[in-house]
């Protein structure tokens, strides 16, 4: 798709479209758009993911180097990003600007320090279980990640595109007799995959209007008169793994507050989304800490989302001509607030099925059946390591 | 003009087909993805070929706008010169709109255009060694541009909806009924470009949003299949519009 430059009519009318509760492709201000996860059939690791008109497609390598003097007993996760002048005429225009080359542009090291945070940091992948002789060899993973369409909101796209492309990778396995590190080939053995502790999820929220409205996951017309973004990225556990507020836009505390609840139920969406995908694809029963019970706006992937939308936002217009302004003002707080003890007891029983699911799962890897399965654990629920580096 | 085959139109036709043999005395127009070589017409574009009186041309789904003279296009200023704007069509290259080829412009009283405005022009040459060029002026009319009475120049309001030159071109030719339709239930403006841009404007932002996106999905439904969905629409808004809720009140 090659989007010409944004009129200043396309970008009044986002706001004005948002100042009356409507976004200009139809949904509502808290309504995000439909995900869609494709993985790569032939090769593991590889996979595109939707997120509404944005596009866009990480893969996954794995290579054997030597570990750093300081971390003898680790592996390495890099990230790279590429933000194609294919994908967006705005960026054409950044590169004229700016002279750069693709991976060096502003934005593009901007998702890779959020996914170094999201995904490194956050410890959601073990670096430790990468590692195959300590101080000798260790295995460096590598995320590309390539932009191929830009239809806004590309910073939550390539976070789950890195996390799905991670869950579904799959590196050789090594055997290690006396001083001799034999890698097998895929034909040879099973090959094995990463170990993921825990799968956080990027929520983005546009800011406009001086923080008075804020919209989840904006697409390519609203993020050009978009003030601010605010990503959060929350796990199954409801842990906040990254925080980003780019921008400088002024917000208020409760309203970070209101969006994080809300990027839970989001996250909530994606990760059973997700989970869906990858067992689908290749018959793997991923395992996974249970999520929360909680009620999701989408339950399929409907053909055509602009009819969706179109249903939306008639019903919404109808809406609002039915009520009168000021009943709309009394209308109950936000539906997706959880009670604090309620979810405080409902975490605390999924803590103990996680521990029971994990520990399932690690005696499996330790019977060595042929079923190779991701290992999502808690992180503080002992060493995910994998059993097969010994 | 002699056809090729029994039957060349609503064909699918690939690049290389001969379509036509000319013969003495024909006069043809010929359109986008049809080229002469020699005696023959040759289709260079795959698509669905058409023919209506003697004009020619294959309907492809392209999206690169091709400027062509008498087109009617919606434009964005990218730049200001002292004499033109420059306006992206969405062609190969930026169009040129000179500063006076509005409506009773002149050199003292003339629509002050920025970057980022939106105008509707139509395109009155496309030279191969020059960019095209725009012109806001239609002959044989009385209005000026201050009383914004004009058919074309600048675009206020409303939003614009990027699609497809074959949606534009069945809007225009009334293949599409979307337009039709929905202007019996709501009201609302349009300026359709060949270029692949749509801008509407209606009395509220709802009814623009709804008006953008039954645009876009327009492109791949039938024109039955969108009547029954309009109709769907508006029958729901009109079960839950104040004067229905009303009524139903009053009547128990």
């Amino acid at each position: 798709m090659r989007d010409e430059p944004l009129s200043i009519l396309e970008k009044n009318f986002a706001l004005e479209a948002l100042q009356a509760g409507i976004r200009v492709d139809g949904r509502k201000v808290d309504e995000a758009r439909l995900v869609d996860f494709e993985f790569s059939s032939t090769q593991h690791g590889t996979v595109t993911v939707r997120l509404g008109k944005t596009k866009v497609l990480s893969s996954v390598t794995a290579e054997v180097v030597e570990p750093t003097a300081d971390r003898p007993a680790e592996g390495f996760v890099t990230f790279s990003v590429d933000l194609s002048p294919m994908a967006s005429e705005v960026l054409v225009l950044e590169y004229l600007s700016s002279g750069r080359s693709s991976s060096t542009l502003e934005e593009a090291s901007e998702i890779v320090r959020f996914l170094q945070q999201l995904i490194r940091e956050s410890n959601a992948i073990d670096t430790e279980t990468l590692c195959i002789v300590a101080g000798v060899q260790v295995w460096a993973i590598r995320v590309d990640i390539h932009v191929l369409d830009h239809g806004g909101n590309v910073l939550d796209a390539c976070c789950m595109a890195a996390l799905a492309s991670l869950l579904h990778m799959r590196r050789p396995d090594v055997t290690i007799v006396g001083n001799d590190v034999f890698i097998h080939s895929i034909e040879e053995r099973e090959p094995i995959a990463l170990t993921i502790h825990h799968l956080p999820i990027s929520v983005s929220f546009g800011i406009f209007s001086d923080g008075d409205l804020v919209a989840v996951d904006p697409n390519l017309q609203e993020e050009s008169v978009m003030e601010g973004t605010l990503s959060i990225a929350v796990n199954a556990h409801k842990e906040v793994c990254a925080f980003r507020k780019a921008g400088g836009a002024p917000m208020e505390t409760t309203a970070i507050f209101k969006c994080a609840s809300s990027a839970y139920l989001r996250a909530t969406e994606v990760t059973m989304q997700l989970e869906k995908a990858l067992s689908k694809t290749n018959n793997i029963a991923i395992a996974s800490v249970k999520p929360l019970e909680v009620e999701t706006t989408k339950k399929s992937f409907p053909l055509n989302e602009h009819i969706e939308g179109v249903t939306a936002v008639w019903k919404q217009v109808a809406e609002q001509q039915t009520y009168l302004d000021n009943e709309k003002l009394a209308t109950p707080s936000h539906p997706g607030v959880i009670n604090k003890t309620e979810f405080e007891n409902s975490a605390d029983e999924s803590d103990d099925e996680a521990f029971k699911n994990s520990d399932d799962l690690l005696s499996s890897t330790d019977s060595d059946e042929e079923m190779a399965m991701p290992v999502i654990a808690r992180p503080k629920g002992g060493k995910g390591r994998s059993k097969n580096i010994k | 003009m002699k056809p090729l085959a029994a039957s060349w139109v609503d064909v699918f036709v690939f690049p290389g087909d001969k379509l036509f043999k000319l013969e003495d005395g024909d006069n043809i127009r010929i359109g986008q993805g049809v080229f002469k070589k020699g005696e023959y017409l040759v289709a260079v574009k795959p698509g669905y070929l058409h023919k209506d009186g003697n004009k020619v041309w294959v309907e492809t789904a392209q999206k690169r706008y091709i400027p062509c003279v008498g087109d009617v296009v919606i434009g964005v200023i990218v730049e200001r010169s002292s004499e033109f704007y420059q306006v992206d069509i969405g062609g190969f290259s930026t169009a040129l709109l000179p500063l006076l080829a509005f409506e009773g412009a002149t050199k003292r009283n003339r629509p002050h255009l920025t970057v980022g405005s939106c105008v509707y022009a139509r395109v009155v040459s496309t030279d191969r060694d020059s960019e095209p060029q725009l012109s806001c002026l239609l002959p044989g009319t009385q209005h000026s541009w201050v009383t914004g009475e004009t058919i074309f120049g600048e675009l206020n309001q409303g939003n614009l909806v990027h699609c497809s030159i074959s949606l534009c071109r069945n809007i225009l030719l009334g293949k599409n009924s979307v337009f039709t339709e929905l202007g019996k239930y709501i009201a609302f403006e349009q300026a359709t470009g060949m270029n692949g841009r749509i801008w509407v404007r209606s009395q509220s932002a709802g009814h623009i949003v709804l008006l953008s996106n039954l645009l876009v999905c327009s492109e791949n439904m039938t024109n039955e299949q969108l009547n029954a969905m309009i109709r769907n629409l508006v029958s729901k808004m009109t079960a839950t519009t104040p004067t229905a809720i009303d009524e139903a009140t009053n009547g128990r």
